[in-house]
Protein backbone atom coordinates (compact mmCIF):
# COMPACT_ATOMS: atom_id res chain seq x y z
CA UNK A 1 0.00 0.00 0.00
CA UNK A 2 2.60 2.58 0.92
CA UNK A 3 4.63 1.25 -1.97
CA UNK A 4 1.84 2.52 -4.22
CA UNK A 5 1.73 5.71 -2.43
CA UNK A 6 5.02 6.19 -3.05
CA UNK A 7 4.82 5.60 -6.41
CA UNK A 8 1.23 7.93 -6.96
CA UNK A 9 3.86 10.51 -5.05
CA UNK A 10 6.78 10.52 -6.92
CA UNK A 11 4.16 11.01 -10.17
CA UNK A 12 2.26 13.72 -8.96
CA UNK A 13 5.36 15.85 -7.80
CA UNK A 14 6.35 14.52 -11.26
CA UNK A 15 3.37 15.64 -13.09
CA UNK A 16 3.52 19.60 -11.34
CA UNK A 17 7.39 20.51 -11.22
CA UNK A 18 8.29 19.04 -14.60
CA UNK A 19 6.08 21.50 -16.33
CA UNK A 20 8.04 24.56 -14.51
CA UNK A 21 10.86 24.00 -16.64
CA UNK A 22 11.24 25.52 -19.87
CA UNK A 23 12.35 22.86 -21.63
CA UNK A 24 10.01 20.14 -21.07
CA UNK A 25 7.38 23.08 -21.53
CA UNK A 26 8.67 23.18 -25.30
CA UNK A 27 8.55 19.78 -25.51
CA UNK A 28 4.77 19.04 -24.68
CA UNK A 29 3.31 22.05 -25.63
CA UNK A 30 5.95 23.83 -28.49
CA UNK A 31 6.73 21.13 -29.97
CA UNK A 32 3.18 19.25 -30.54
CA UNK A 33 2.11 22.75 -32.53
CA UNK A 34 5.64 22.79 -34.53
CA UNK A 35 5.56 18.94 -35.44
CA UNK A 36 1.68 19.58 -36.45
CA UNK A 37 2.26 22.20 -38.37
CA UNK A 38 5.29 21.35 -40.45
CA UNK A 39 3.71 17.68 -40.80
CA UNK A 40 0.29 18.96 -41.63
CA UNK A 41 2.00 21.25 -44.49
CA UNK A 42 3.94 18.03 -46.14
CA UNK A 43 0.90 15.39 -45.50
CA UNK A 44 -1.60 18.44 -46.84
CA UNK A 45 -1.39 17.19 -50.43
CA UNK A 46 -2.04 13.75 -49.41
CA UNK A 47 -4.83 11.23 -48.69
CA UNK A 48 -6.84 11.54 -45.92
CA UNK A 49 -5.86 8.32 -44.88
CA UNK A 50 -2.02 9.59 -44.90
CA UNK A 51 -2.70 13.17 -43.12
CA UNK A 52 -4.22 11.79 -40.16
CA UNK A 53 -1.61 8.97 -39.75
CA UNK A 54 1.27 10.64 -40.18
CA UNK A 55 0.22 14.52 -40.02
CA UNK A 56 -1.94 13.42 -36.88
CA UNK A 57 -0.83 10.59 -34.86
CA UNK A 58 2.48 11.19 -36.35
CA UNK A 59 2.72 14.59 -34.54
CA UNK A 60 1.57 13.41 -31.74
CA UNK A 61 3.54 10.44 -30.94
CA UNK A 62 6.71 11.88 -32.01
CA UNK A 63 6.50 14.22 -29.24
CA UNK A 64 5.58 12.11 -26.63
CA UNK A 65 8.82 9.83 -27.98
CA UNK A 66 10.70 13.30 -27.21
CA UNK A 67 9.15 13.65 -23.87
CA UNK A 68 10.01 10.30 -22.63
CA UNK A 69 13.42 10.17 -24.04
CA UNK A 70 14.25 13.73 -22.51
CA UNK A 71 12.34 13.26 -19.31
CA UNK A 72 13.86 10.08 -18.52
CA UNK A 73 17.54 10.95 -18.97
CA UNK A 74 17.49 14.63 -17.40
CA UNK A 75 15.16 13.62 -14.37
CA UNK A 76 17.54 11.27 -13.00
CA UNK A 77 20.10 13.64 -13.60
CA UNK A 78 18.82 16.47 -12.30
CA UNK A 79 18.06 14.57 -8.67
CA UNK A 80 22.42 14.18 -9.28
CA UNK A 81 22.87 18.16 -9.55
CA UNK A 82 19.98 18.89 -6.75
CA UNK A 83 21.76 15.98 -4.48
CA UNK A 84 18.36 14.44 -4.01
CA UNK A 85 19.48 11.29 -5.96
CA UNK A 86 21.08 9.85 -3.32
CA UNK A 87 17.91 9.87 -0.90
CA UNK A 88 15.62 9.19 -3.23
CA UNK A 89 18.09 5.95 -4.45
CA UNK A 90 18.31 5.30 -0.98
CA UNK A 91 14.92 5.45 0.33
CA UNK A 92 13.11 2.92 1.96
CA UNK A 93 10.39 2.64 -0.52
CA UNK A 94 13.08 1.31 -3.51
CA UNK A 95 14.71 3.58 -6.04
CA UNK A 96 13.05 1.63 -8.65
CA UNK A 97 9.57 2.58 -7.62
CA UNK A 98 10.37 6.38 -7.34
CA UNK A 99 11.38 6.26 -10.54
CA UNK A 100 8.39 4.72 -12.06
CA UNK A 101 6.32 7.54 -11.03
CA UNK A 102 8.61 9.64 -12.54
CA UNK A 103 7.99 8.36 -15.94
CA UNK A 104 4.33 7.81 -15.52
CA UNK A 105 4.18 11.68 -14.30
CA UNK A 106 6.03 12.59 -17.55
CA UNK A 107 3.88 10.28 -19.77
CA UNK A 108 0.41 11.82 -18.44
CA UNK A 109 2.22 15.23 -20.00
CA UNK A 110 3.20 12.87 -23.37
CA UNK A 111 -0.19 11.63 -23.42
CA UNK A 112 -1.70 15.41 -23.29
CA UNK A 113 0.59 16.41 -25.77
CA UNK A 114 -0.87 14.00 -28.29
CA UNK A 115 -4.21 15.41 -27.46
CA UNK A 116 -2.63 18.93 -28.38
CA UNK A 117 -1.23 18.19 -31.65
CA UNK A 118 -4.18 16.18 -32.64
CA UNK A 119 -5.97 19.12 -31.76
CA UNK A 120 -3.73 21.69 -33.61
CA UNK A 121 -3.46 19.54 -36.64
CA UNK A 122 -7.75 19.35 -36.89
CA UNK A 123 -8.21 22.81 -36.18
CA UNK A 124 -5.63 24.39 -38.31
CA UNK A 125 -5.66 22.27 -41.60
CA UNK A 126 -9.95 21.74 -41.01
CA UNK A 127 -9.14 18.05 -43.31
CA UNK A 128 -11.19 14.99 -42.58
CA UNK A 129 -9.82 12.86 -40.30
CA UNK A 130 -10.57 9.10 -40.18
CA UNK A 131 -10.59 6.40 -37.83
CA UNK A 132 -11.98 3.24 -38.65
CA UNK A 133 -12.03 1.46 -35.69
CA UNK A 134 -12.46 3.59 -32.79
CA UNK A 135 -11.94 1.09 -29.99
CA UNK A 136 -8.89 -0.30 -31.47
CA UNK A 137 -7.32 3.07 -31.55
CA UNK A 138 -7.73 3.10 -27.81
CA UNK A 139 -6.47 -0.20 -27.31
CA UNK A 140 -3.29 0.78 -29.61
CA UNK A 141 -2.55 4.33 -27.71
CA UNK A 142 -3.11 2.71 -24.42
CA UNK A 143 -0.32 0.18 -24.94
CA UNK A 144 1.75 2.60 -26.53
CA UNK A 145 1.89 4.66 -23.35
CA UNK A 146 2.58 1.11 -21.38
CA UNK A 147 5.10 0.79 -23.35
CA UNK A 148 6.84 4.06 -23.75
CA UNK A 149 6.79 4.08 -20.21
CA UNK A 150 8.65 0.71 -19.86
CA UNK A 151 11.10 2.12 -22.59
CA UNK A 152 11.75 5.31 -20.16
CA UNK A 153 11.87 3.12 -17.12
CA UNK A 154 14.52 0.99 -19.06
CA UNK A 155 16.28 4.24 -20.02
CA UNK A 156 15.79 5.89 -16.43
CA UNK A 157 18.07 2.44 -15.30
CA UNK A 158 20.84 3.17 -17.84
CA UNK A 159 20.88 6.72 -16.87
CA UNK A 160 21.41 6.48 -13.16
CA UNK A 161 24.48 4.60 -13.86
CA UNK A 162 26.34 6.71 -16.37
CA UNK A 163 26.88 10.79 -16.39
CA UNK A 164 27.02 11.27 -19.72
CA UNK A 165 23.51 9.65 -20.38
CA UNK A 166 22.70 13.01 -22.44
CA UNK A 167 24.50 12.05 -25.00
CA UNK A 168 22.71 9.07 -25.36
CA UNK A 169 19.48 10.22 -25.34
CA UNK A 170 20.21 13.00 -28.20
CA UNK A 171 21.32 10.14 -29.82
CA UNK A 172 18.02 7.85 -29.71
CA UNK A 173 15.68 10.60 -29.81
CA UNK A 174 15.69 10.82 -33.66
CA UNK A 175 16.18 7.17 -35.12
CA UNK A 176 13.24 6.23 -33.89
CA UNK A 177 11.59 9.01 -35.63
CA UNK A 178 13.21 7.69 -38.39
CA UNK A 179 13.12 3.56 -37.75
CA UNK A 180 9.07 3.35 -35.73
CA UNK A 181 7.60 4.30 -39.03
CA UNK A 182 6.13 7.10 -37.19
CA UNK A 183 6.92 10.05 -39.61
CA UNK A 184 6.29 8.13 -43.14
CA UNK A 185 5.58 4.43 -43.87
CA UNK A 186 7.74 1.84 -42.57
CA UNK A 187 7.76 -0.16 -46.29
CA UNK A 188 10.04 2.77 -47.55
CA UNK A 189 12.90 1.63 -45.29
CA UNK A 190 15.72 -1.18 -46.10
CA UNK A 191 14.30 -4.64 -45.45
CA UNK A 192 17.39 -4.69 -42.84
CA UNK A 193 16.51 -1.94 -41.15
CA UNK A 194 12.99 -2.65 -41.14
CA UNK A 195 13.78 -6.15 -39.19
CA UNK A 196 15.62 -3.85 -36.51
CA UNK A 197 12.91 -1.82 -36.13
CA UNK A 198 10.66 -4.35 -35.04
CA UNK A 199 12.73 -4.61 -31.38
CA UNK A 200 11.37 -1.59 -30.76
CA UNK A 201 7.90 -1.30 -29.29
CA UNK A 202 7.12 1.97 -30.90
CA UNK A 203 6.92 0.11 -34.43
CA UNK A 204 4.07 -2.15 -33.45
CA UNK A 205 2.25 0.25 -31.77
CA UNK A 206 2.42 2.62 -34.93
CA UNK A 207 0.69 -0.60 -36.38
CA UNK A 208 -1.86 -0.72 -34.50
CA UNK A 209 -2.79 2.66 -34.64
CA UNK A 210 -2.56 2.51 -38.70
CA UNK A 211 -4.73 -0.24 -38.84
CA UNK A 212 -7.26 1.33 -36.50
CA UNK A 213 -7.42 4.11 -38.58
CA UNK A 214 -7.57 2.24 -41.86
CA UNK A 215 -10.88 0.43 -39.75
CA UNK A 216 -9.32 -3.05 -39.39
CA UNK A 217 -10.85 -5.04 -36.79
CA UNK A 218 -9.80 -5.75 -33.61
CA UNK A 219 -8.61 -9.16 -34.33
CA UNK A 220 -6.83 -8.31 -37.39
CA UNK A 221 -4.46 -6.28 -35.74
CA UNK A 222 -4.38 -9.62 -32.59
CA UNK A 223 -0.52 -10.26 -33.99
CA UNK A 224 0.65 -6.58 -33.41
CA UNK A 225 -1.23 -6.34 -30.06
CA UNK A 226 0.34 -9.59 -28.96
CA UNK A 227 3.73 -8.32 -30.28
CA UNK A 228 3.46 -5.48 -28.52
CA UNK A 229 2.14 -6.55 -25.35
CA UNK A 230 5.54 -9.30 -25.22
CA UNK A 231 7.71 -6.61 -26.36
CA UNK A 232 6.74 -4.74 -23.33
CA UNK A 233 6.99 -7.18 -21.01
CA UNK A 234 10.29 -7.70 -22.33
CA UNK A 235 11.46 -3.80 -21.66
CA UNK A 236 9.90 -3.76 -18.16
CA UNK A 237 11.90 -7.33 -16.87
CA UNK A 238 15.05 -5.85 -18.64
CA UNK A 239 14.98 -2.59 -16.63
CA UNK A 240 13.50 -4.53 -12.93
CA UNK A 241 16.76 -6.62 -13.88
CA UNK A 242 19.15 -3.36 -15.12
CA UNK A 243 17.71 -1.69 -11.34
CA UNK A 244 19.09 -4.66 -9.80
CA UNK A 245 22.14 -4.56 -11.15
CA UNK A 246 22.82 -0.40 -10.95
CA UNK A 247 22.17 -0.77 -7.32
CA UNK A 248 25.56 -2.96 -6.87
CA UNK A 249 27.14 -0.90 -9.98
CA UNK A 250 26.55 2.40 -9.02
CA UNK A 251 28.15 1.81 -5.25
CA UNK A 252 30.86 0.43 -6.65
CA UNK A 253 31.83 3.14 -9.49
CA UNK A 254 30.32 6.46 -7.17
CA UNK A 255 27.96 7.37 -9.76
CA UNK A 256 25.27 8.42 -7.51
CA UNK A 257 26.98 12.09 -6.64
CA UNK A 258 28.24 15.02 -9.08
CA UNK A 259 31.99 14.43 -8.83
CA UNK B 1 30.48 -1.61 27.74
CA UNK B 2 27.69 -1.80 24.88
CA UNK B 3 27.98 -3.40 21.82
CA UNK B 4 29.08 -0.97 19.16
CA UNK B 5 26.41 0.57 16.54
CA UNK B 6 29.14 0.88 13.78
CA UNK B 7 31.68 -1.09 12.86
CA UNK B 8 34.35 -0.05 10.40
CA UNK B 9 37.23 -2.52 10.12
CA UNK B 10 40.52 -2.08 7.28
CA UNK B 11 38.03 0.03 5.20
CA UNK B 12 39.22 0.99 2.02
CA UNK B 13 38.18 2.54 -1.17
CA UNK B 14 39.64 3.58 -4.39
CA UNK B 15 37.87 6.01 -7.06
CA UNK B 16 39.01 5.52 -10.72
CA UNK B 17 39.42 8.54 -12.30
CA UNK B 18 39.81 10.10 -16.28
CA UNK B 19 41.98 12.77 -16.88
CA UNK B 20 42.26 14.01 -20.12
CA UNK B 21 39.42 14.49 -22.85
CA UNK B 22 40.88 12.63 -25.35
CA UNK B 23 43.52 10.29 -24.14
CA UNK B 24 41.88 9.48 -20.79
CA UNK B 25 44.37 8.47 -18.76
CA UNK B 26 43.34 6.72 -15.84
CA UNK B 27 44.46 7.22 -12.61
CA UNK B 28 43.48 5.31 -8.83
CA UNK B 29 43.08 7.74 -6.09
CA UNK B 30 43.20 6.27 -2.67
CA UNK B 31 40.80 8.12 -0.28
CA UNK B 32 40.52 5.72 2.69
CA UNK B 33 43.75 3.41 3.10
CA UNK B 34 42.36 1.37 5.95
CA UNK B 35 40.56 2.41 8.91
CA UNK B 36 39.39 1.30 11.72
CA UNK B 37 36.84 2.79 14.17
CA UNK B 38 33.58 2.07 16.33
CA UNK B 39 30.71 4.50 16.90
CA UNK B 40 28.57 3.53 20.24
CA UNK B 41 24.70 4.18 20.97
CA UNK B 42 24.03 7.48 21.86
CA UNK B 43 27.09 8.73 20.95
CA UNK B 44 28.12 12.18 19.05
CA UNK B 45 31.14 10.81 17.14
CA UNK B 46 32.93 13.50 14.91
CA UNK B 47 35.52 12.89 12.24
CA UNK B 48 37.78 15.72 11.81
CA UNK B 49 40.08 16.29 8.64
CA UNK B 50 41.23 18.53 5.78
CA UNK B 51 39.51 19.07 3.07
CA UNK B 52 40.20 15.31 0.64
CA UNK B 53 41.14 12.94 3.73
CA UNK B 54 37.96 10.77 3.40
CA UNK B 55 35.39 11.84 5.79
CA UNK B 56 32.40 12.24 3.27
CA UNK B 57 33.83 8.85 1.59
CA UNK B 58 33.56 7.49 4.50
CA UNK B 59 29.87 8.39 5.26
CA UNK B 60 28.86 7.88 1.78
CA UNK B 61 29.92 4.31 2.55
CA UNK B 62 28.52 3.93 6.32
CA UNK B 63 24.97 5.28 4.49
CA UNK B 64 24.58 2.27 2.00
CA UNK B 65 25.28 5.26 -1.07
CA UNK B 66 29.02 3.33 -1.75
CA UNK B 67 30.70 0.29 -1.87
CA UNK B 68 33.82 -0.27 0.01
CA UNK B 69 36.46 -1.72 -1.97
CA UNK B 70 37.86 -3.90 0.61
CA UNK B 71 37.61 -4.18 4.48
CA UNK B 72 34.09 -3.64 6.71
CA UNK B 73 31.63 -1.42 7.43
CA UNK B 74 28.63 -2.60 9.36
CA UNK B 75 25.92 -0.62 10.51
CA UNK B 76 23.55 -2.26 13.67
CA UNK B 77 25.96 -5.18 12.83
CA UNK B 78 24.85 -5.46 9.06
CA UNK B 79 27.01 -4.86 6.42
CA UNK B 80 26.58 -1.52 4.83
CA UNK B 81 26.95 -3.00 1.38
CA UNK B 82 24.86 -5.77 0.95
CA UNK B 83 22.31 -5.63 3.45
CA UNK B 84 21.53 -2.61 3.17
CA UNK B 85 17.68 -3.09 3.02
CA UNK B 86 18.02 -3.65 6.48
CA UNK B 87 19.59 -0.44 7.42
CA UNK B 88 18.23 2.31 5.22
CA UNK B 89 14.75 2.46 7.11
CA UNK B 90 16.70 3.03 10.43
CA UNK B 91 19.39 5.37 9.08
CA UNK B 92 19.13 9.52 7.56
CA UNK B 93 21.52 11.74 6.35
CA UNK B 94 22.65 15.15 5.29
CA UNK B 95 25.12 15.90 3.26
CA UNK B 96 26.22 19.47 3.78
CA UNK B 97 24.97 22.84 2.39
CA UNK B 98 21.51 23.31 0.90
CA UNK B 99 21.52 20.70 -1.59
CA UNK B 100 18.90 17.73 -1.60
CA UNK B 101 15.76 19.70 -1.27
CA UNK B 102 13.50 20.76 -3.79
CA UNK B 103 14.01 24.34 -4.57
CA UNK B 104 10.93 24.19 -6.16
CA UNK B 105 8.56 22.90 -3.63
CA UNK B 106 7.22 24.52 -0.77
CA UNK B 107 8.89 23.23 2.47
CA UNK B 108 5.96 21.12 3.39
CA UNK B 109 5.45 19.65 -0.14
CA UNK B 110 9.05 18.74 0.41
CA UNK B 111 8.38 16.97 3.66
CA UNK B 112 5.48 14.98 2.31
CA UNK B 113 6.82 13.65 -0.43
CA UNK B 114 10.04 12.57 1.15
CA UNK B 115 7.32 11.24 4.04
CA UNK B 116 5.88 9.05 1.47
CA UNK B 117 9.23 7.26 -0.40
CA UNK B 118 10.57 6.83 3.38
CA UNK B 119 7.23 4.29 4.04
CA UNK B 120 5.35 6.62 6.35
CA UNK B 121 1.63 5.36 6.94
CA UNK B 122 -0.55 8.87 5.24
CA UNK B 123 -2.35 8.77 8.38
CA UNK B 124 0.38 9.80 10.29
CA UNK B 125 2.25 12.25 8.39
CA UNK B 126 0.09 14.84 8.73
CA UNK B 127 0.95 14.97 12.55
CA UNK B 128 4.51 13.84 12.56
CA UNK B 129 5.60 16.91 9.59
CA UNK B 130 3.77 19.54 11.61
CA UNK B 131 5.38 18.29 14.48
CA UNK B 132 8.70 18.99 12.97
CA UNK B 133 7.72 21.97 11.14
CA UNK B 134 7.06 23.23 14.64
CA UNK B 135 10.68 21.36 15.74
CA UNK B 136 12.65 23.25 13.63
CA UNK B 137 10.62 26.34 13.37
CA UNK B 138 9.77 26.23 10.03
CA UNK B 139 6.07 25.55 10.56
CA UNK B 140 4.82 29.65 9.85
CA UNK B 141 6.57 29.08 6.39
CA UNK B 142 5.89 26.14 5.23
CA UNK B 143 3.94 26.84 2.43
CA UNK B 144 6.86 28.84 0.74
CA UNK B 145 9.04 27.67 -1.92
CA UNK B 146 11.94 26.15 -0.71
CA UNK B 147 13.98 28.31 -2.97
CA UNK B 148 12.59 31.38 -0.90
CA UNK B 149 14.31 30.38 2.25
CA UNK B 150 17.50 31.42 3.40
CA UNK B 151 20.33 29.45 4.12
CA UNK B 152 19.89 28.60 7.32
CA UNK B 153 15.63 27.64 6.98
CA UNK B 154 17.25 25.15 3.96
CA UNK B 155 19.48 23.33 6.75
CA UNK B 156 16.30 23.35 9.08
CA UNK B 157 14.53 21.56 6.96
CA UNK B 158 17.13 19.35 5.71
CA UNK B 159 16.88 18.14 9.44
CA UNK B 160 13.50 17.51 9.68
CA UNK B 161 13.38 15.47 6.38
CA UNK B 162 16.09 13.77 8.31
CA UNK B 163 14.03 12.86 11.39
CA UNK B 164 10.66 11.83 9.69
CA UNK B 165 11.72 7.87 9.60
CA UNK B 166 12.94 8.18 13.02
CA UNK B 167 16.39 7.14 12.69
CA UNK B 168 18.27 6.05 15.26
CA UNK B 169 21.44 7.37 13.46
CA UNK B 170 21.97 10.36 11.64
CA UNK B 171 24.77 11.17 9.67
CA UNK B 172 25.68 15.10 8.93
CA UNK B 173 28.57 15.96 6.69
CA UNK B 174 29.55 19.02 7.70
CA UNK B 175 26.10 20.54 8.41
CA UNK B 176 26.71 23.77 9.76
CA UNK B 177 28.86 24.84 6.38
CA UNK B 178 27.34 28.51 5.58
CA UNK B 179 25.77 29.11 8.22
CA UNK B 180 25.76 32.41 10.16
CA UNK B 181 26.34 32.02 13.65
CA UNK B 182 23.01 32.08 15.48
CA UNK B 183 22.14 28.98 13.07
CA UNK B 184 25.27 27.34 13.65
CA UNK B 185 24.00 27.39 17.29
CA UNK B 186 20.61 26.39 16.75
CA UNK B 187 21.60 23.43 14.93
CA UNK B 188 24.30 22.90 17.48
CA UNK B 189 20.94 22.50 19.80
CA UNK B 190 19.17 20.47 17.51
CA UNK B 191 21.97 17.86 17.78
CA UNK B 192 22.72 17.87 21.04
CA UNK B 193 18.92 17.46 21.89
CA UNK B 194 19.08 14.51 19.09
CA UNK B 195 21.63 12.92 21.24
CA UNK B 196 19.65 13.26 24.52
CA UNK B 197 16.80 11.63 23.20
CA UNK B 198 19.30 8.16 22.50
CA UNK B 199 20.11 9.11 18.86
CA UNK B 200 24.07 8.29 17.33
CA UNK B 201 24.98 11.14 15.69
CA UNK B 202 28.04 10.94 13.19
CA UNK B 203 29.39 14.78 11.99
CA UNK B 204 32.06 15.95 10.18
CA UNK B 205 32.66 18.91 10.41
CA UNK B 206 35.93 21.82 9.98
CA UNK B 207 34.42 23.89 12.96
CA UNK B 208 36.62 23.12 15.67
CA UNK B 209 34.97 24.95 18.40
CA UNK B 210 31.71 22.76 17.71
CA UNK B 211 33.21 19.51 17.65
CA UNK B 212 34.53 20.35 21.14
CA UNK B 213 30.96 21.19 22.23
CA UNK B 214 29.16 18.69 20.77
CA UNK B 215 31.23 15.56 20.10
CA UNK B 216 31.82 13.03 22.91
CA UNK B 217 34.35 11.33 20.78
CA UNK B 218 36.79 12.41 18.14
CA UNK B 219 38.30 10.35 15.19
CA UNK B 220 41.15 12.86 13.21
CA UNK B 221 41.30 11.39 9.89
CA UNK B 222 43.78 12.44 7.49
CA UNK B 223 44.72 10.83 3.76
CA UNK B 224 42.77 8.35 4.26
CA UNK B 225 44.02 6.91 7.58
CA UNK B 226 43.20 7.95 11.00
CA UNK B 227 45.71 9.39 12.61
CA UNK B 228 44.39 9.69 16.33
CA UNK B 229 41.31 9.03 18.16
CA UNK B 230 39.79 9.93 21.57
CA UNK B 231 37.84 12.03 23.39
CA UNK B 232 38.62 15.66 23.17
CA UNK B 233 40.37 15.89 26.35
CA UNK B 234 42.43 12.96 25.04
CA UNK B 235 43.26 14.35 21.92
CA UNK B 236 44.36 17.66 24.08
CA UNK B 237 46.71 15.65 26.07
CA UNK B 238 48.50 13.93 23.84
CA UNK B 239 49.33 16.84 22.12
CA UNK B 240 50.34 18.38 25.29
CA UNK B 241 52.30 15.28 26.07
CA UNK B 242 54.12 15.94 22.53
CA UNK B 243 54.59 18.71 22.61
CA UNK B 244 56.04 19.02 26.20
CA UNK B 245 53.96 22.07 27.07
CA UNK B 246 52.95 22.83 30.80
CA UNK B 247 49.58 24.55 29.33
CA UNK B 248 46.53 22.26 27.96
CA UNK B 249 46.20 22.99 24.30
CA UNK B 250 42.70 23.78 22.60
CA UNK B 251 41.03 21.54 20.38
CA UNK B 252 42.15 23.36 17.18
CA UNK B 253 46.09 23.67 18.11
CA UNK B 254 46.03 20.19 18.84
CA UNK B 255 44.59 19.38 15.73
CA UNK B 256 46.46 21.30 13.67
CA UNK B 257 49.44 19.63 15.70
CA UNK B 258 48.16 16.25 14.62
CA UNK B 259 47.68 17.07 10.82
CA UNK B 260 51.02 18.48 10.50
CA UNK B 261 52.46 15.72 11.99
CA UNK B 262 54.03 13.12 9.51
CA UNK B 263 52.97 10.04 7.99
CA UNK B 264 53.44 7.16 10.58
CA UNK B 265 52.11 4.35 7.95
N1 LIG C 1 33.43 10.33 -6.90
C1 LIG C 1 34.76 10.49 -6.80
N2 LIG C 1 35.56 10.19 -7.84
C2 LIG C 1 36.88 10.33 -7.74
N3 LIG C 1 37.53 10.76 -6.66
C3 LIG C 1 36.81 11.07 -5.57
C4 LIG C 1 35.38 10.96 -5.59
N4 LIG C 1 34.92 11.34 -4.37
C5 LIG C 1 36.01 11.67 -3.65
N5 LIG C 1 37.15 11.52 -4.36
C6 LIG C 1 38.52 11.75 -3.87
O1 LIG C 1 38.71 10.99 -2.69
C7 LIG C 1 39.39 11.72 -1.71
C8 LIG C 1 38.56 11.82 -0.43
O2 LIG C 1 37.43 12.63 -0.69
P1 LIG C 1 36.29 12.91 0.37
O3 LIG C 1 35.91 11.65 1.03
O4 LIG C 1 35.23 13.68 -0.32
O5 LIG C 1 37.08 13.84 1.41
P2 LIG C 1 36.52 14.85 2.50
O6 LIG C 1 35.07 14.66 2.64
O7 LIG C 1 37.28 14.49 3.74
O8 LIG C 1 36.88 16.22 2.04
C9 LIG C 1 39.74 13.04 -2.33
O9 LIG C 1 41.05 12.95 -2.84
C10 LIG C 1 38.75 13.18 -3.44
O10 LIG C 1 39.31 13.94 -4.48
MG1 LIG D 1 33.58 16.05 2.39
Amino acid sequence: MSTINAVIASASQQFKTSIGRPMFRFCVIGQPILFGLILGMIYLEKSNIDFTLFAVFGSGLSTFWSSICFSSASDIHRERWYGTLETIYSAPVGFKWIVLGKIIGNSIWGVFSIGLSFSVVVLLFQRQIIIGNLSLLLVGLFLMTLSLIAIGYLFAALFTLSRNARIMMNFMEYPVYILCGILFPLEQLPLLIRSFAYVLSPTWAVKIIHLAVSGSSLFSAINYIVGLVVITIIYGVLAVYFFEKIDVKCRVEATLEVY
Amino acid sequence: MKNPIITVQSLKRTYLTHIGLLNKEKKLVEALKGIDFEVYPGEIFGLLGPNGAGKTTTIKILTTLLAPSSGQAKVFGFKAFGEEKKIRPRINFIFGGERSLYWRLSGLDNLKYFADIYKIPRKKQTELIDDLLKEVGLYDVRKRKVETYSKGMKQKLQIARALLNDPEIIFLDEPSIGLDPVAARTLKNMIRALSEKGKTVLLTTHYMQEAEELCHRIAVINHGQIIALDTVEGLKNRVKNEQNSSQMPNLEDAYIHLISEPNIA
